[in-house]
Parts: structure tokens; sequence; C-alpha cells
């Protein structure tokens, strides 16, 4: 009876009353200016420990500072994510949470909104590696979200990147090859004596060895793959039309005809948009996180400070 | 209207601002090289009797955890450009983000697919894959002993808990959870790795390069690597990757990936076994994950999902162990290979995860297949061979022994210095190459010969191997100049099934073979030799196999001066022979592969200990880091090499 007395005192209910509204007051300054965010000395040790377990030695001065400011961008995303709720929204993080509860409180059955409160009650969404990192992940792509491609910006894109996009012009050319171990030795000699016969006018049909891969145009590039530089060099520079050789490579001597040069055709916008417009976010986005990061850092009571 | 395609799996947001960012005022322009092709259109370089094409199907970037605890930051973009030619910063970093080393191809790969570890949750895989740092850490034994309370530990009773193993909270993880589907439009990496493939695969007419979307199922049960790469012919792949958590047998991998990547809907798939070597025993076991034995319909499934296998890669061959039978007398199975039977061997130590086992080698299993379709009438392991790097560092197609950065997949963490002595483990490697004959490079045409298993592995160089089998091939087919056009007339190429030989007729196989020149540090050997390896199965239901020399010298006296690492002695600048098989019986199955031999150069550690003068007369002053230079027991000079996929034969049904 003397707990119902102790309960039903307006003394116990004035101080409840008390302890809900301060916490109330307090929760709704947290709302309107979040808590900053330090790196304490617990903090830095830690982060310091970690690097040492990374990489076995202690980071400099500079490392340290780097390590605290990423940290720091973790911690921003994170304590963002959980204002948003996303913890409570994304289904990956729910279930991750569940999941964890469930091992821990294994003989309870709580619905799924008292077992999220008891997550959030634990620090669970900031303590559990996969959760942790979903939601930083997840603002990361919010803040990424609405990133616009500027059509100006991606041509320019397109012709800085003229290589990867359209490569080089291509070189048409045939060969007639004396195999350095082909009967009748001397194959320089017998090459030698072909091309005089090619250029005097014979065809060239039937002369040479066969080779394993076949002649098709190709970039200089490609050609140097297979068969060397100085093979791809030679065709570069050959007048068109021309017999040129004896070239000598691993394989032997070439005799090479120059057929034409096709040139390589301009990149075509339409065909490379999309390609080039993943590749352009990709190159992006670590500097609009960053930017985008600024404001967010500094509703946290963060400067840019201490940023290399 | 403009052309922008729909990708199913991605994130719709994206595709709006692409469409937003159309303007829908021009035409659209007439077919050039560099236009896209529209469906079944050739590429421009299109050659009916195909070309071979030089690529890299295993490559991790930071999306992999194992790579991301090791420094790596490059990303699938980065790799794709690397295969391109293009010059990449790598591994460890300063503070301000800047790679300490840089690394370039000397030659541009044709193709390449990232194939990141899929597995959800890195930390618990740091405890559960022996190929990490950590795993060996106090947490994860009591994370294996007592997985459940380690779990409850780690969750509720870590103060500021923010590391494993000593590991760093390693960042982008997976998206997803025990099968949960992604259906939010969340920046994930299977979302990067789909749109790094798209950025770089070349949809014109032009063809220049292809990347395939792709990843791996990492399962490695008790730290035995049952690891496959998954290829997908398309930009149609499934949400989530399916993975070892949720699919815990590649036979239930299998089954998930014919749910979620159907045909009809434009989703094609392979996967590619690799460190069967590593296995532990189980990469080819002849029973299902419950103990049963094979059923005609699972060995043909098998076979139907995996067509190739990877013989070669940064961790070992897995050609052939040859300490059992005829295997004995091949001495090139001693070939880089790794002296343990599973990651434990390099985690611990080689005594703990014992030696290596002969029936965890392609060739056995390829005998065993033989056997096993004698009973069943489908063979479970036909596979064709390709090689590759795994690569850790996001730099495909970096096999050159000379400049090799390691490949981080078993090394030391690099984050922040480049560690000083080898750059790599003794016993590991620069890797392999993937070789695809197809008639052009498109993703439809190298998806088409990696089925037909018309494909063959290097140990890094660039030699070009066709391999033909038929009774009626010529017997003088070599110099003439249609070899490759009588060789698809007239018989099968490589992957291919032999036609029964007429009454009393021996089938020939024609290989012909043309060195790699070598570009830069890419450099090349010329040929030593063509041997042909043919496994059956005898009258009396063993199985066997011989080697064959075929065509080169074996006794070239060809050799290294392992005082400058320059070589000694002539090699072959192409071979090419038709051989007939003495042994030919044609009431037993068989098959047949070609392995084509380089003379003899420095390997990458001797180069390495070469650079720093490394004295082994004089033990004292061999620094720690470089102690390996003096180990005898691996060897200081390789033969690169190929090895072609096989040619079957199977009798007709008695």
């Amino acid at each position: 009876m003397k707990l119902r007395a102790v309960l039903s005192a307006p003394a116990l209910h004035f101080l409840l009353l008390g302890a809900l509204l301060h916490g109330g007051e307090q929760w709704w300054q947290a709302r309107q200016l979040p808590e900053p965010i330090v790196v304490s000395a617990d903090d830095r040790a830690r982060l310091r420990r970690d690097w040492r377990a990374e990489t076995g030695r202690w980071p400099t001065a500079a490392e340290l500072a780097a390590s605290e400011q990423r940290w720091l961008d973790e911690e921003v995303l994170l304590a963002e994510a959980l204002r948003l709720g996303l913890d409570r929204s994304d289904p990956v993080v729910r279930q991750r949470l569940l999941q964890n509860l469930r091992f821990a409180l294994v003989d309870e059955v709580i619905d799924e909104p008292a077992l999220l409160d008891q997550a959030q009650a634990l620090r669970m969404p900031e303590q559990d590696l996969v959760v942790r990192r979903r939601l930083i992940q997840r603002m990361e792509q919010r803040l990424l979200q609405d990133v616009r491609i500027d059509e100006a910006e991606l041509r320019r894109y397109v012709a800085r990147h003229a290589g990867r996009y359209a490569g080089g012009g291509q070189l048409d050319y045939r060969q007639i090859y004396f195999s350095r171990d082909r009967p009748g030795g001397d194959a320089a000699a017998q090459a030698g004596q072909a091309l005089a016969r090619l250029r005097a006018g014979a065809e060239p049909a039937g002369q040479g060895d066969p080779l394993l891969v076949a002649d098709r145009a190709a970039s200089a590039e490609q050609l140097q793959r297979r068969y060397g530089a100085a093979f791809a060099q030679a065709l570069e520079q050959a007048a068109v039309g021309d017999w040129i050789g004896p070239l000598e490579t691993v394989y032997g001597w070439h005799l090479l005809q120059l057929r034409g040069r096709i040139a390589a055709p301009a990149p075509d916008f339409e065909t490379l948009r999309q390609r080039a417009a993943y590749a352009w976010l990709a190159e992006q986005e670590p500097a609009l996180l960053r930017q985008r990061l600024r404001p967010l850092r500094q509703r946290y009571g963060l400067t840019e400070a201490g940023r290399s | 209207m403009k052309r922008v395609e729909l990708r199913p799996a991605w994130v719709p947001g994206l595709l709006l601002l692409l469409l937003a960012a159309c303007t829908g005022d021009s035409a659209l322009p007439a077919a050039t090289g560099n236009t896209p092709r529209a469906p079944g259109e050739k590429c421009a370089g299109h050659d009916p009797l195909r070309q071979p094409f030089f690529g890299d199907l295993h490559v991790h970037t930071k999306y992999s955890l194992d790579a991301s605890t090791q420094g790596t930051l490059v990303g699938p973009h980065e790799a794709y450009r690397y295969a391109l030619g293009e010059r990449l910063g790598i591994q460890p970093y300063n503070e301000a983000g800047e790679p300490l080393r840089y690394s370039q191809l000397a030659r541009p790969l044709d193709f390449a697919a990232v194939t990141d570890h899929a597995e959800l949750f890195g930390e618990t895989e740091i405890c559960t894959n022996p190929e990490l740092e950590g795993y060996n850490s106090p947490e994860c034994l009591f994370y294996r002993a007592s997985p459940a309370q380690a779990f409850i530990a780690f969750n509720f009773l870590g103060p500021g808990l923010t590391s494993v193993g000593g590991l760093p909270i390693p960042r982008l993880p997976y998206c997803g959870v025990g099968g949960e589907r992604c259906i939010e439009a969340a920046k994930t990496p299977w979302r990067d790795i789909q749109q790094a493939a798209a950025a770089y695969n070349d949809s014109s007419g032009d063809c220049r390069f292809t990347a395939f979307v792709g990843y791996e199922f990492t399962a490695s049960p008790l730290s035995n690597n049952l690891h496959r790469n998954v290829i997908f012919r398309s930009e149609v792949v499934p949400e989530i990757p399916p993975a070892y958590q949720e699919y815990p047998a590649p036979e239930l991998l299998w089954q998930a990936l014919a749910e979620q990547c159907k045909a009809g809907q434009g989703c094609n798939v392979l996967t590619i076994p690799h460190n069967s070597n590593l296995s532990g025993g189980l990469m080819f076991q002849t029973q299902d994950r419950n103990g049963a034995a094979y059923s005609a319909e699972f060995a043909q499934s098998r076979q139907d999902n995996e067509p190739l296998a990877e013989i070669y890669q940064h961790k070992g061959q897995s050609e052939c162990l040859g300490t059992a039978g005829a295997g004995l007398a091949d001495e090139q199975c001693g070939f880089e290979l790794l002296p343990y039977r599973n990651f434990t061997g390099s985690q611990v130590s080689p005594e703990v995860s014992g030696a290596p086992l002969e029936q965890d080698f392609l060739r056995a299993a390829l005998k065993e297949g033989l056997r096993l379709e004698q009973g069943l009438g489908a063979n479970p392991f036909k596979y064709g061979l390709i090689g590759s790097s795994d690569t850790h560092l996001g730099t495909p197609g970096n096999v050159a022994e000379i400049g090799y950065p390691g490949h981080g997949g078993a090394g030391g963490s690099a984050r922040n210095e480049v560690p000083p002595g080898l750059s790599d483990r003794v016993e590991n490697s620069p890797g392999g190459l993937a070789v695809l004959w197809a008639e052009e490079n498109s993703r439809d045409a190298l998806f088409a010969a990696m089925r037909r298993r018309e494909a063959y592995g290097t140990s890094g160089t660039r030699p070009v191997v066709r391999f033909f089998g038929g009774a009626g091939l010529p017997a003088d087919l070599c110099g003439k100049s249609d070899f490759v056009a009588q060789g698809y007339a007239q018989g099968v190429t490589m992957g291919g099934d032999l036609a029964k030989p007429g009454s009393g007729a021996r089938p020939r196989f024609a290989v012909a073979a043309l060195r790699d020149p070598g570009v830069g540090i890419e450099v090349a050997s010329p040929l030593q030799r063509i041997q042909i390896v043919k496994g059956w199965v005898g009258a009396d239901g063993s199985t066997q196999e011989k080697v064959y020399e075929v065509a080169g010298n074996a006794d070239n006296g060809a050799g290294v001066d392992l005082s400058s690492c320059e070589p000694t002695g002539s090699g072959y600048a192409s071979l090419c022979t038709v051989w007939e098989d003495p042994d030919f019986d044609a009431a037993q199955p068989a098959f047949w592969y070609a392995r084509v031999l380089e003379n003899p150069s420095c390997r990458w550690a001797t180069r390495q200990c070469l650079a720093a003068a490394v004295d082994c007369a004089n033990p004292d002053a061999v620094p720690a880091d470089y102690a390996d230079c003096c180990n005898a027991d691996y060897p200081k000079t390789i033969q690169e090499r190929a090895w072609t996929s096989p040619i079957w034969y199977r009798p007709a049904s008695p």
C-alpha cells in the first residue's frame, strides 16, 4: 500500500510533469538547433588507433586531421539521416534493426514499432555497422539526387575525352609476310626480292606465308598490340598505294601496303549521351557531395577548417 | 526523338534527368562507324572467321570489402577506364587523397567485367572469409564460435564499437538484406557497377570495348573456395545480385539466377568458378549440398550454367597437380602451384591448410566429368578454360611480370605507403587473361563465345592460338592460307564436340600458335612448344591422361640469365601442326586440349629481387621483406603459356 501512496502523491505528479515538460523543451530545442558535432579526445584516440590498426603506424598530424574530417562528415550525414527518420523508412535499415533485436529478444513478442523504438533507445542505428553505413549512404544519395546534367557541359565532357569516345583513325592495309622459319632460308632476302617484283607490277596474291590473324583496318594502337610499335609506325608514315618494306618484326619480314586512311568519325553525341552521363556523374559526385555537405556541416557547428 | 534506352534496373530519377536533357529536335544521324548499332547490326570489324579478343573477367574494386580495407579507392568507372588504356592512380594515397602510385596498361584490353563480391554484410564477411585480414582476430574467433552471442556483443556491448577485427568501418556496402529488394532508388554499389558497365561498353558500330555487368558469388565454407564470377550478357540484370548468405550453395545460386534472370526478359547469365585449387576438395565434389549423388538433371544444369572455368589467376593455377597416375609425368603441373588447399594456407599456414588435392584441379575434373557422363548421360564438368587476374586494385589486365604492384587479394594493406619488399606473397602472381574467339567485339558475340567455350586462357601474355579437331582435317593444313576456314569447315574448334570418326579413322587436331610480340613492359618470349593434353576413360572405367609433345622443341635450350633477367637461346615466332591421336579408341570418351609454352622468362619476384640487389649468398644482409627472394621452394623463372578449351569426344551409346 505504501507504493500506491507514493504513486498518488501530488508531489510526484508535479515532478513527473516537470520532467516531461523539461524533456519536451529540450527535445524541441534539439530539433531546432542540433547538438554540435565535435571530435572528442576519445574520438581522436580511436581514430588514431584505427589508423594504426590499418597501416601499422601512427598517423601524421595531417593524416589525423584528414581522418577526423572524414569522420565528421559521416557523423553529420548520420545525424541528418536520423533527423529525417530514415532509420524508420529505409527498408534495409528497418530489417537489419529488427533482425538484431529479434536475436537479442528472442522470447519476447513485440510489434515492429516498439522494437524500432527500442533500437533507437539503444542507439543501435549509430552503432550497428551495417545500419550506420546504409544511413550514411542514403544521405549521400539524397544530397546528390537532384543533380542535373547540363547538355552543354556533357558535350564539353565528350569533347574533352574524344579519345575515349571516338578513338583514332584507322589504317586500311594489306601485307605479305615472310616467316622467319620459312623453307629456303633467308626470309629477309626473299622478302626483298618479292618487294622488287611488286614494285615492278607483280600481283601480291600467292606470295609469302600465311599468318594466323587476318588483316583488317585497325587503329595504329591496335596494330601495335599485335605487331609491335615499328609495324604501326611504318604504316602511319606510309604513302597510300606504295609497297614498303621489308619491315622486321618478331614474326619475320613484312611487305606492307597502306590502302587508305579512315578518319576517326567525330563523337556522335546522341549515341554517347547516356554513356557519357554516367561517366560524368561518377566523376562529379565526390566534389558535389563535398559542396552539398558544407551547409549541413555548418548546421552542426562545423566549418571547413582543417580540411585539406 | 533522341535515343535514350531504358534500363529497367536503374534509377528512374537519373533517366528522367537524361530525358529532360533531350531537346528532341534532331533527326537520327546517318549510320556511320560510331552511331549506335541497331539490333542485329554488325560491328565495323566483323569477321565471320572470328578474331581473338583479350580481356579480364575477374576484377575487384573498392566495392569489394577485401579491396577497400586494403586502401583501394578505385571504383568500377576507373577500372574500366584503366582497361581502355587510361592512366590510373592506385593505392596507397596520401592524406589529400592523391595516389602515390600510378599504373597504365601497355596494351588496352578488348573487354572486361568488374566482379565485386556481392556479399552484403561486409563485417560478417571479414570473419567468414579467410582471404581477409582480421579473419583470425579474437573478435572473429568469437564470432565463428558463437555467432549469435557475438552478434549481440558487437551490437550492444561494444562501447562506440567501430571496428571488427581491428579493421575500420569499411565504406560503401551493398544494399539489400536477406532477400529484401532495393525497391527504392538508392545509390548502391550494384547500381554504380551497372552504370559503369554502361558508361564504357562501346555500343556504337566501332565496337572498340566491351564491358560486362558482373559480380562475384563468394562462397567460402570453412575457408574452402567455391567462388564464382557471375557474368551477364546484357544490361538486364537482377535487382540484387544473388549472394552466398541467401543462396549458400552453387546450385542454389543457379536456381536464384534462373528465377531472377530470365531469357524472356533479356537476361542471360553464366557463372565461372575460380581457384578450385583452393577449394579443399569441394569444387568438383560429385554430390549436391545434401550429399546426394549427381543426377542427370543436376549434371546438365551445372554444365549449362558453367561453360567456363578459370584455369589460372593471381592465386595460382588450377590445371593439374600431377601427384597421381599418368599425371605424374607432367612436369608442367608445377607451374605457379600454390602449396596449400584453401585460404587457411595463406591466412594461417600451409601446414594447417594441408597440401593441395588432385581432385581440385581442372584436369582431374574434366576426366571425372567423362566418367560421370558414362553413367548419367550428362557431363557436369564440361569446362572451357580462361584466365583472369583477380586484381583487388581495380586494375584489369595488369598481368605483366614487370612492374607488378601486387593485386592485394591476399597481400597486406597498402593504404598509406607503398610497403617495402616484394609486392605480393611470393607464391602469388600477376594472373592471366581470358581470350574469346568472336566475330566482333560486342556483348552478344563475346557472350556467345563464352557459351560455346571458344575460349582460351593465358598466363598473362597474348599469344594467338587456334585449335581444331576432326578426322577430316587435311594433314597438310599448316601453311595453307585458308587454315582457319578449313578448320571450321572440316572440324570443330575449341569447346566443341568431335563428330564420330569413320570406322578405323582417328581424329586429327590442327593447332597453330602465333607468339605475343610484347609491347613495353608487357614483354613476351618466343614460343617453345605445343603440347596436347588428353584425358579419357579406359575400358576398365578408370580415368587416364597423357601429354603429347606435338610441335616445337622441349629441348631448345632456351633459358634466362638470372643475373640480368635477359633471355638466352631462341624459340619460334609461330608453330603449327596437324597431329593424329595414335591412341584413339572410338569406344572411350575423351577430351583433348592444347597447351602452348613460351620460352622461360624471369618471374615477377625474381625481377623485384634483382632490382633490390638481394644477395642470397649473404643471408644476414637480406632484408626481412625480401626473405622470399632466397626461398628455394619457388622457381625463379616462369614459362608463360596458353591453355585452350578442350575438344570432347563421346562415343555413341552402346
